[in-house]
């Protein structure tokens, strides 16, 4: 069974690649979010195995979704998608229960990595 | 220092709940643990713990702390042997740090004591030995705080993670170089290693619990390498002369040299060109001497960089009586360990890659080689096992010996498995020698498979350990006697900055060759080597012998004319013959690592700067030998 994958990102263009990248790698996208809010609600419908996550969002912003996530199923599984810059929210996030992260243009492989690593 | 002035009444108090501490402790052993009793006990530890913490008397505070915690699991109700006499060592050593207070020593170590009180707490062999891991990042990584707290989390998810330096804390606030340790227990620290590798860590080191000290600064000079001696005053004069100086800037002032001696080379090559053209000229016979005399001055000025980044192999032996004496009363077993040559100096970077391997060789050397008491006693041996490690200096290197005068390696046991794992035909095993069955523990397929004990967890991994000690250039032999024990000696390099190598072209190219990884070089024509497949082999002396080009080995498209000569280099008992196509000569190279921007190529582990100012990769024989079989597999697979 190929792991489920809710891809949470506000820019529809990182959602396609992230989407692509996965779906390369022989995950399942099961569900998509263009905001915190949205992805709690995702998360929750879904139940994925694992959560890619984009930090600044609309609405809720990726770190306090990590924590409301969390405080739903603690043992969800998250990783922060970050761009350059952002290493304070990338440490709260960590903090707050975040497995791992990838840093802003990234390369494929480093992504399908971080993502093995979270589901192990 | 307000609080100064309550001292005599700290003290006075201290009196009292020791006293009752230890009547207390003594009412327990006679008449098992009431909840009105223990709970006596715990208000009067905690009361210390109060005070110690508040006047600043942090080993009172800790160890109280840690008196505290097994006071509250006995009265959670859990129960064990030897307690009373775990408690009243406690009593003890409070009285020592209280006496401490008043006349202003600093004596005694409670680290051992709290670690014991811990494991009493959590059950004792329920949970793994403390190990110091150490992870640093590539310089390249980035938002280094995040990796790392994200590192610390995998880690807390195999480990229960005792410490970390620097604290947790202050790497989120970014204070965080390239390295951070963790103090962690683990059932398998070994397997913690690959756990934490990724993309953007440069390397993780396992090493059994030390003080802690960060040893990213070395402290220059003798006085500060060896003991202190106790009086302040000396101690005081004595750090006046030493300076503590980043390990980091050592490095680079290598690679400066480094660069020195390449244009010191350059520096003669000119004036020798110089003096051809012009003769007798003065200038050019000057300038002949000024390069000679830039070539010494280069090379004391690296003997001396080389020098300060040695560190006394005492850092590393310091830690493995206490490492033993655990393995040891988890495994049932009673060792003597026995450092000696702990002054031997090596370059830091092989102190830090060898502690690994060692843990290894000790592991195995407790679980395996030394027999319980009651054994040893039929056996007419003495009840303690003696364990020993050596280091030694050679002209060439550093030896370190592991040894134990336990019940020697099984070579029928081995032969057995090696059969029974499908690696060798029962007649086969049958014909090898003894030493090549000892050998036979360093196959991958045997040394991982099967011996599994309570303290080594799952494997052994000896491959691992001669695989280590090659990457650094040295080597691993085995002596062993049925019944009379097992001694492992590791060669070692002094330095990993500086080699001895073989300079060979190949297809235009200049390569560097370790020469500890050289066995010699023959001459053998095109029509001698034979090809199966992409692979090939020719015999040398009776043995086949596996023929790889640089270029196949490194997967570059092959020379139009491949030259005849085999330079056979080594990687643990297998060899390969090297297809050159001339031999430069052998010489010294400073060894540079390669850059973050090729990083990590299977057969290469760095690069030299040659004395004309071109750049020669330098090969990993061991790596080459892999490189190479592998074909070999894939040929007799197909």
């Amino acid at each position: 069974m190929s792991a489920r994958v809710l891809v949470v990102d506000d820019a529809l263009f990182m959602r396609a690649m992230i989407r692509e990248a996965l779906t390369n790698s022989g995950f399942q996208v099961v569900a998509e979010a263009s905001n915190g809010e949205e992805a709690v609600a995702r998360y929750e419908e879904a139940k994925p195995d694992v959560v890619t996550m984009d930090i600044t969002m609309p609405q809720m912003d990726g770190v306090q979704a990590v924590r409301e996530i969390l405080r739903r199923d603690p043992s969800a599984r998250i990783v922060m998608v970050s761009a350059m810059g952002q290493q304070a929210l990338v440490v709260e996030a960590i903090q707050a229960g975040a497995r791992d992260f990838v840093v802003k243009p990234f390369d494929q492989t480093r992504l399908v990595e971080a993502i093995r690593r979270a589901l192990r | 220092m307000q609080l100064q002035r309550l001292l005599p009444v700290f003290l006075s108090e201290a009196d009292e709940h020791l006293q009752a501490l230890e009547e207390g402790v003594l009412q327990l052993e006679r008449q098992g643990p009431n909840p009105e009793l223990v709970a006596g006990l715990f208000r009067s530890a905690h009361t210390l713990k109060g005070s110690a913490g508040a006047l600043g008397f942090q080993r009172m505070a800790e160890l109280a702390h840690a008196l505290e915690e097994v006071l509250e699991a006995l009265r959670a109700g859990r129960g064990g042997d030897g307690l009373a006499d775990l408690l009243l060592e406690c009593v003890d050593t409070l009285r020592a740090l209280r006496q401490e207070v008043s006349d202003g020593g600093e004596r005694t170590d409670v680290q051992a004591l709290v670690e014991r009180l811990r494991a009493w707490k959590e059950g004792g062999a329920e949970d793994g030995l403390p190990v110091d891991v150490r992870v640093r990042l590539r310089e390249d990584c980035p938002m280094r705080a995040a990796r790392a707290l994200a590192l610390l989390r995998v880690l807390r998810e195999h480990a229960e993670v005792e410490q970390v330096a620097p604290p947790e804390e202050a790497i989120a606030q970014g204070q965080l170089e390239l390295e951070f340790t963790a103090r962690v227990r683990a059932r398998e620290p070994e397997a913690l290693q690959e756990l934490l590798a990724g993309p953007e860590v440069e390397s993780v080191r396992v090493m059994p619990a030390g003080e802690a000290r960060d040893e990213r600064w070395l402290d220059l000079g003798p006085q500060a390498r060896g003991k202190l001696p106790d009086d302040p005053e000396l101690t005081r004069r004595a750090s006046l002369r030493t300076v503590r100086v980043d390990v980091e800037r050592l490095d680079r002032l290598m690679n400066l040299v480094g660069e020195l001696v390449v244009d010191r080379i350059r520096f003669q090559q000119i004036a020798e060109r110089l003096r051809r053209l012009d003769g007798a000229n003065g200038l050019a016979q000057e300038l002949a001497e000024a390069a000679g005399h830039l070539g010494r001055v280069a090379s004391d000025l690296q003997a001396q960089v080389l020098k300060a980044r040695m560190l006394p192999i005492e850092h590393l032996f310091s830690r493995f009586p206490r490492y033993v004496r655990d393995l040891a009363q988890r495994a049932g077993k009673r060792v003597e360990v026995v450092v000696e040559g702990q002054d031997t100096e090596l370059d830091r970077s092989v102190i830090e890659q060898i502690g690994g391997p060692l843990m290894h060789l000790v592991r195995n050397a407790v679980d395996h080689g030394i027999e319980p008491p009651e054994e040893r006693q039929r056996l007419g041996k003495p009840t303690a096992g003696r364990l020993r490690l050596a280091a030694v200096q050679e002209e060439e290197g550093i030896l370190v010996v592991v040894e134990d005068d336990g019940r020697g390696i099984d070579t029928d046991r081995v032969r057995e498995k090696a059969v029974g794992l499908g690696l060798l035909t029962a007649e086969a095993a049958a014909r090898l020698s003894e030493e090549e069955a000892v050998e036979l523990i360093f196959h991958p397929g045997l040394s991982t498979a099967s011996q599994v004990t309570d303290v080594s967890g799952r494997g052994v991994g000896m491959d691992a350990v001669r695989a280590g000690v090659q990457a650094l250039g040295g080597s691993v032999e085995v002596e062993t006697q049925r019944g009379r024990g097992t001694r492992f000696t590791l060669r070692l390099p002094l330095t990993l900055a500086i080699v001895r190598a073989l300079l060979v072209s190949c297809g235009g190219e200049r390569y560097a060759i370790p020469l500890a990884g050289v066995q010699e070089i023959v001459e053998v024509p095109a029509d001698r080597v034979h090809r199966l497949g992409s692979y090939r082999a020719t015999v040398l002396r009776g043995n086949a012998l596996p023929v790889v080009s640089v270029h196949e080995a490194l997967g570059l498209p092959a020379p139009e004319n491949p030259g005849r000569l085999l330079c056979v280099v080594t990687g643990g008992r297998r060899r390969v013959g090297l297809w050159v196509d001339r031999v430069l000569g052998e010489g010294e190279i400073v060894v540079k690592p390669l850059g973050s921007y090729l990083g990590q190529v299977d057969g290469v582990s760095g690069a030299t700067i040659l004395g004309d100012g071109r750049v020669a990769l330098i090969l990993d024989p061991s790596a080459l030998v892999r490189l190479a079989l592998r074909e070999e597999e894939l040929a007799h697979v197909g």
